[in-house]
């Protein structure tokens, strides 16, 4: 009893697609199968034995069954196909439980040996000011061990580093633009120089939105001895918002910047390949420190799809802004305009084709419905397009995606 | 709501409790500066004298005026005198640093300065041999000045690992524009194939130029340096690291240079991180074939860690020492990590920072003798809880005060002495053609095995001490052994090098003095053609003669060890050939040893060799002691390893 309910394995449900296939065979198939084999003599002696004679017809017969061997050795074939197919799917393509369900369950998950490691974080404060000083000698922090820094790194700012202004960079964001956040470092720097300094003008030219990251990093890099400095604390430097070189290059730059002291934390073992030699000992100057804090990525894990959330919907995500990426403009707007639909009319089950061909049409973006539909191919080919059927009996595009997927891949194509 | 620190919150919990709301936004200032929250964190006020000025490219400026108590019962000013401490010795290393750089750099920056300068004037004369009366510059003879190549200095950086090297361009640049040449530094940065080459052009504009130009056209260039007063300096762009630029950009800025180099004095340097043949794998042959290169080599990391060991390790001062495990590890992070000494600098300055962030004491390393101690009560406490100053009887605090400055001062001379010995040894080692980095590693081995210290009879070059490092190469035994061995010229040479670096240690100058004096009168006698020859070059002749020697000497030997005699020998006793070997009731005379009179004047060489390596090893017994040995040494000397070792690149596992 229990054992028909329990999954199918990749052995079973293979051994059914077989099953399938061998009574999806017509009869005169299995037929000609058993006169086929050893015991049961060739089709010639079929043709020998038949009754009326009537060679053609037999023929004619034989060239069907012939057909029809064919195709079911291919829809066996198609079967076993579908079968690698299931047995490659991984714990996270099985629907399991709701996305919602699942962070309300895990947020009220209470967490163990709570006052060890308030012990251990407190045991830190002991080293504050040995960092304090490292920092002050020039060297930047590294953080590294097992659990959340984030608490230890803020607590660490707000109790001793005092001496200048502190900004957090939370480099676990999926997407973080790093021009505003090194105006937003420059434009302390200004407002802390013209507070010491006692004089706008004594703090030099204000930090513009228009300035270039270099231009602004320049400006951070102040070879007066009077000038104060800012500390910059970023969570999770190899996070997934800052794990490009170029970003890293921004960061070491910015590290390396007299007016500039570094703090950050880091949780992947393979970090240190982010950075060349040069970078990690000349620009980073890197303390690194072990400070395992074991307390839970609440905060950091919260913009990371759960393992044991059905969609893997940032898996398609990643996949589908690849796919967008390398289209063409117009392809990607006709992508936004049915994403537009879909966002806008969140309850209805899709757009039409015909209505998708109107729409792009008055926006110039396709000139004949075979281009839209050359489009579409594309779509459905790489699955950021599904068709399901509409209440009205019509065929009704939608992404299949969450809506908030589906905001974030817009922005991602615009950027 | 300010707290008493004049923070915007009320306490710490607090505050992380806030910034709750922060943790979706990609940035935010967690506190802002204010003077109130600054002034809590001063202990006294800054006093710019011992702030030490900040540099380009290294963040210096320490702010801190204390470093927080080791204990409790520790006086405020304690803290204060450390920091200042440590300022004043991580001020004076770093100086020695740059002075061991600047002096390694400078001779490359002086030959690149005359290379272009010869190459100005060869194209000056090429310029007057081909140029009619009549014409003049810089329009005339088109196709052969067009036919001529773009002159490239390669500047070999002899590491794949450039990160000594972050200043010497920056410096080069500098030292060429004393030179009145128009210089432009390019980064690998610039030359990123999705700015194209408009980037490197752009950037080589500003610097010389001056403005920011809206297009990149070298016809500004040319326009520029025509109208330039000073019109007949070179325009000189130096690319760093050359091989981090994309190739294809780096082609295309090369031809467009090389197109222009009819109208304009251009010369290119560029930084090669493994050699100069790898400019022709990182750019297409019809490219090179437009340049005209030039090599030059930058001294490789042996020659600059070298250079550091010297000056900054065996400086007698300032007093604050690392010790011989720490050293190790020092040289460990050179030798097992990636060849360059800036992770030996920086390792160097972490266990400096370590040192006078835990030892209570370690303000004493740049106290002044002369003036008397202050806060007496403190140090009676510290000092006398020393283990190394236990065996001292204080009875007073006058006594501590007294002896303090004793150890102090025992510690300074031993240092200087100690100093002054291994600087003889590597300077020996030198001059045989050894490694002097790894010669000083082989000293750090044996003293940290106490070799040294061992029974003054056993001999530096028995096989039994080699074993004892673990079956590693014996540089130390095959030191002496090639100073036995050397010719007259390389004793001359050695024992003139002790005596200048043996300002600390009289009785060895007098001593080389008095061995070179009678190699000096002995020479005379003897034909010193066929010996001036050193370790290194020693021609066939002086090679089969030392052969000779050996097998007389491994008879000589034989007959010592059999008589179990010691193979010691006394400078003093050495008078007119002879020498007296301890042991022995009456004087042995070179003749009866050597036989016929003419290879007892080779011997004589020989024989002064022998006393040079003899000297050399009573030395080392007598002066290379350990400072973990010497009192005070927990205040000065900085021990404890396994504090830093895994602060300059983590964890091997975590």
């Amino acid at each position: 009893m229990g054992r028909s309910k329990v999954a199918a394995t990749p052995v079973q449900q293979q051994g059914k697609a077989l099953k399938q296939a061998e009574t999806s065979v017509p009869r005169n198939k299995r037929k000609s199968d058993q006169l086929a084999s050893p015991g049961g003599g060739s089709h010639e002696e079929v043709e020998e034995a038949s009754p009326d004679g009537s060679a053609g017809n037999h023929k004619a017969d034989v060239e069907v069954e012939e057909t029809s061997f064919a195709q079911s050795y291919f829809r066996a074939r198609e079967a076993l196909s579908e079968t690698a197919k299931n047995s490659a799917k991984k714990l996270s393509d099985l629907d399991i439980v709701d996305e919602n369900e699942l962070r309300t369950s895990l947020s009220r998950v209470t967490f163990k040996h709570e006052k060890e490691r308030t012990t251990l974080l407190n045991n830190y404060k002991a080293l504050y000011s040995k960092w304090h000083f490292q920092l002050s000698c020039g060297f930047g922090l590294l953080m590294y061990g097992f659990g959340s820094k984030r608490s230890l790194l803020e607590s660490f700012a707000s109790s001793t580093l005092i001496d200048g202004t502190v900004i957090v960079v939370n480099g676990y964001l999926p997407a973080i633009n790093m021009k505003s956040v090194v105006f937003t470092i420059a434009d302390s720097l200004w407002e802390q120089k013209k507070s010491v300094l006692k004089s706008a003008k004594a703090a030099g030219e204000r930090p513009l939105v228009t300035h270039s990251i270099d231009e602004l990093i320049a400006f951070l890099d102040d070879d007066n001895d009077e000038s104060p400095f800012v500390y910059i604390i970023v969570h999770n430097i190899d996070g997934p918002g800052l794990r490009d070189p170029d970003t890293q290059q921004v960061l070491a730059n910015l590290a390396a910047a007299n007016n500039v002291r570094f703090i950050a934390s880091m949780d992947h073992v393979n970090t240190p390949l982010l950075w060349d030699k040069r970078m990690a000992s000349t620009k980073f100057n890197w303390c690194w420190h072990n400070t395992p804090t074991y307390v839970p990525y609440t905060v950091e894990a919260m913009h990371l799809p759960l393992i044991l959330v059905s969609s893997g919907s940032a898996k398609n995500a990643r996949s589908a802004l690849l796919v967008l990426q390398s289209l063409t403009p117009n392809a990607q707007s006709v992508f936004r305009t049915l994403a537009d639909y879909q966002l806008s009319h969140s309850e209805e089950l899709g757009l039409s084709v015909h209505k998708l061909y109107t729409l792009c049409r008055e926006r110039f973006l396709v000139s004949s419905e075979l281009t839209l539909r050359s489009h579409l191919t594309e779509f459905k080919d790489h699955e950021l397009v599904r068709s399901r059927r509409g209440p009205d009996g019509q065929d009704c595009l939608f992404i299949p995606l969450p809506s908030d997927t589906i905001t974030r891949l817009l922005e991602q194509i615009v950027g | 709501m300010l707290d008493d620190r004049g923070m915007d919150v009320s306490s710490d919990e607090e505050h992380t409790l806030s910034n709750n709301g922060d943790a979706s936004q990609a940035c935010f200032i967690l506190h802002k500066f204010t003077k109130k929250s600054s002034s809590a964190v001063e202990v006294s006020p800054r006093e710019p004298a011992l702030s030490v000025k900040r540099k380009r490219g290294g963040k210096q400026d320490i702010s801190l005026s204390s470093l927080s108590p080791c204990s409790a019962d520790e006086p405020e000013d304690c803290g204060v005198w450390r920091m200042e401490a440590f300022k004043c010795t991580w001020a004076d290393i770093e100086a020695n640093i740059k002075e061991v750089f600047e002096v390694l750099n400078t001779r490359i920056f002086k030959e690149v300065q005359k290379f272009i300068h010869d190459i100005l004037f060869y194209d000056a004369q090429l310029e007057l041999y081909l140029s009619p009366k009549n014409n003049s510059y810089p329009h005339v003879h088109g196709n052969e000045r067009s036919s001529r190549r773009l002159h490239v200095a390669l500047l070999c950086l002899r590491n794949i690992d450039s990160s000594d090297h972050t200043m010497t361009f920056f410096k080069l640049k500098t030292h060429l524009k004393k030179a009145n040449y128009h210089v432009a530094n390019l980064l690998p940065h610039n030359f990123l194939s999705k700015n194209g080459v408009g980037a490197p052009l752009r950037s080589m504009l500003k610097q010389i130029v001056g403005i920011n130009p809206e297009t990149t056209d070298m016809d500004i260039l040319a326009s520029w340096y025509r109208a330039e007063s000073d019109a007949k300096s070179p325009i000189v762009i130096i690319i760093e690291d050359a091989e981090l630029c994309n190739s294809k950009v780096l082609a295309e800025f090369v031809i467009i240079l090389s197109e222009w180099i009819a109208e304009l004095p251009l010369i290119l340097v560029m930084g090669m991180a493994t050699s100069g043949e790898a400019i022709r794998k990182l750019l297409p042959g019809s490219t090179t074939r437009h340049l005209h290169m030039h090599n030059f080599m930058f001294p490789s990391p042996d020659e600059y860690l070298e250079g550091i060991i010297k000056g900054v390790i065996l400086r007698p001062f300032p007093l604050f020492t690392v010790g011989h495990d720490v050293l190790r590890f020092l040289l460990s992070q050179y030798d097992k990590y990636d060849s360059t000494v800036t992770s030996f600098i920086r390792a160097l300055k972490m266990a400096c920072m370590e040192h006078f962030m835990s030892q209570p004491l370690s303000f004493l390393c740049t106290i002044s003798l002369d003036s008397p101690l202050e806060n007496v009560d403190y140090l009676w406490r510290s000092v006398s809880v020393l283990p190394s100053m236990q065996s001292k009887q204080y009875q007073s605090d006058r006594d501590v005060d007294k002896g303090t400055v004793m150890a102090l001062s025992q510690y300074k001379e031993q240092k200087e002495k100690w100093s002054s010995t291994v600087n003889c040894i590597l300077a020996a080692g030198n001059l045989v053609c050894m490694d002097p980095v790894k010669v000083f590693a082989e000293i750090l081995e044996r003293q940290a095995g106490g070799i040294f210290l061992n029974d003054a009879n056993s001999s530096l070059n028995s096989d039994i001490l080699c074993n004892e490092l673990n079956g590693k190469t014996c540089l130390i035994p095959a030191l002496l052994k090639r100073l036995r061995d050397s010719s007259e010229f390389t004793v001359n040479k050695i024992l003139m090098k002790w005596i200048e670096l043996t300002e600390y240690i009289p009785e060895w100058k007098t001593e080389a003095q008095q061995i070179l004096n009678n190699l000096a009168s002995e020479s005379s006698l003897i034909n010193t053609t066929e010996f001036i020859s050193d370790g290194c070059t020693g021609s066939t002749r002086t090679r089969q003669l030392a052969t000779g020697i050996n097998s007389i000497e491994d008879e000589r030997q034989e007959s010592i060890v059999s008589n179990g005699g010691s193979s010691e020998m006394n400078v003093s006793n050495l008078k007119d050939g002879q020498m007296r070997i301890h042991g022995d009731a009456e004087p042995l005379n070179a003749t009866r040893l050597y036989g016929t009179p003419s290879m007892q004047k080779k011997i004589g060489v020989r024989m002064h060799g022998r006393l040079s390596a003899s000297l050399l090893e009573q030395m080392m017994r007598k002066y290379l002691i350990p400072f973990e040995k010497l009192p005070l040494n927990e205040a000065l000397c900085f021990q404890n390893v396994s504090s830093i070792k895994e602060v300059p690149s983590g964890a091997a596992e975590w």
